[in-house]
C-alpha cells in the first residue's frame, strides 16, 4: 500500500467521522452571516434565515448541509460585494453604465433643459429607459427613490400613493410614468428645453 | 413596478412549480421549490425575492404549536396577479410538450423524492 492508499482508505473516513457532525454545526453557524450579507433589508434577512435553517434540517447529510450553507454564504458575499460596488459608483455620481450625467440628492430639475428620472436600483424598466435615452443622446438626472425619501414622496404624490418607477419629470414640469424613450423624446420636442411653460 | 425585471430560466422553473402547486390547491415552501426545480438554494431564493417584490407571490409562516421546536417553514402561493403573469410567461416561453414533460417529472420528484 502506498501512502496515498492509506490516506484514502483510513485517514479520510476518520476525518469524516470526526468532523462530520461538526460540519452540520458549522453550516448552521454560517447561515446568519450568509443572510446578513445577502440582504441589506434586515427584516428579509431574518425571514430567509429561518427558511434556510428549515432547509438545513431537511438535509440528512452533514457534509451536504455544509455545502448548502457554503453556497448561501458565497451568494451572500457576492451580493454584498455588488451592493458595495454599486454604492461606491453612486457616490461618484455615476450610474452603473456611466449613462447618468448627474446625481440629484433632492427632487427637482438640476438645470434647465434637463430631465429627471426617478428609479430604483432593481428596476429593469428604469435600466432599459436609461440606456435608450442615452442612445438618443438625451441627458438625464437620476434619483434613486429608495435612497432619497423626499423623491419617493414626490413620486407617490403623482402616482396615487404608489412608488411607480420609472417616473420621468420633464423640464417643462410634465411627468411620464414608465414611458418609452420615444415618448420622452416626443414630449421634449413638443416643449423645447429652455422654454419652460 | 410592472412585473419582474428579468425572467430567467430559473424563474420559469419556479413559476411552473408554483402554478402546479396552485392547481393542486396547496402551498409550497422554498425547499420544495428547490427540490422540484433542482436549482441551487441561492438561485431559488433569489427568484423568490424577485417574485415577492413584484407582488407575484405571498408567503406565510406555518403554524407551530407550543411544543414544536426549530425553524418554521414559510409557504408560498401565487397571488391573483401572479397567476395571470405566470401563466402568460409560461405560455410564451415554454413549449407545451416541454412543460407537460417537466410537470410530470417534477410531480414524481415532489411526491416520491424520486430523481434520475
Amino acid at each position: 500500500m502506498t501512502a496515498k492508499d492509506i490516506l484514502l482508505a483510513v485517514i479520510i473516513p476518520l476525518i469524516l467521522a470526526e468532523f462530520g457532525p461538526w460540519c452540520g454545526w458549522l453550516a448552521a453557524r454560517l447561515l446568519p452571516t450568509a443572510a446578513k450579507l445577502r440582504y441589506a433589508d434586515s427584516q428579509r434577512a431574518a425571514v430567509r434565515l429561518e427558511e434556510w435553517s428549515g432547509d438545513l434540517s431537511d438535509i440528512p447529510g452533514q457534509l451536504t448541509k455544509l455545502t448548502y450553507a457554503s453556497g448561501q454564504l458565497l451568494a451572500g458575499t457576492a451580493a454584498a460585494a455588488q451592493r458595495k460596488a454599486k454604492a461606491r459608483r453612486k457616490v461618484r455620481g455615476r450610474d452603473v453604465d456611466g449613462l447618468v450625467t448627474a446625481q440629484l440628492s433632492s427632487t427637482g430639475v438640476s438645470s434647465p433643459g434637463q430631465l429627471t428620472i426617478y428609479t430604483t436600483q432593481w428596476c429593469g424598466f428604469c435600466q432599459r429607459l436609461k440606456i435608450q435615452l442615452a442612445r438618443l443622446g438625451i441627458e438625464i438626472c437620476e434619483v434613486d427613490i429608495e435612497r432619497d425619501l423626499a423623491a419617493a414622496d414626490y413620486v407617490m404624490s403623482i402616482n396615487d400613493g404608489k412608488q411607480t418607477v420609472p417616473t420621468v419629470l420633464l423640464p417643462d414640469g410634465t411627468t411620464l410614468v414608465n414611458p418609452s424613450a420615444a415618448q420622452v423624446r416626443a414630449q421634449l420636442a413638443a416643449v423645447p428645453p429652455g422654454s419652460p411653460s | 413596478m410592472a412585473g419582474i425585471e428579468r425572467v430567467t430560466e430559473a424563474s420559469l422553473d419556479v413559476l411552473e412549480v408554483l402554478l402546479q402547486a396552485q392547481r393542486d390547491r396547496r402551498d409550497v415552501h422554498g425547499w420544495e421549490i428547490k427540490k422540484a426545480t433542482r436549482r441551487s438554494g441561492p438561485t431559488v431564493y433569489g427568484v423568490i425575492d424577485r417574485l415577492e417584490d413584484a407582488g407575484f407571490i405571498e408567503g406565510h409562516w406555518e403554524h407551530q404549536g407550543p411544543s414544536d421546536k426549530g425553524p418554521r417553514r414559510r409557504y408560498y402561493r401565487l397571488t391573483g396577479a401572479g397567476v395571470v403573469a405566470a401563466s402568460k410567461l409560461i405560455a410564451e416561453r415554454r413549449r407545451p410538450s416541454q412543460t407537460k414533460l417537466q410537470a410530470l417529472e417534477r410531480g414524481l420528484v415532489v411526491e416520491y423524492g424520486w430523481s434520475r
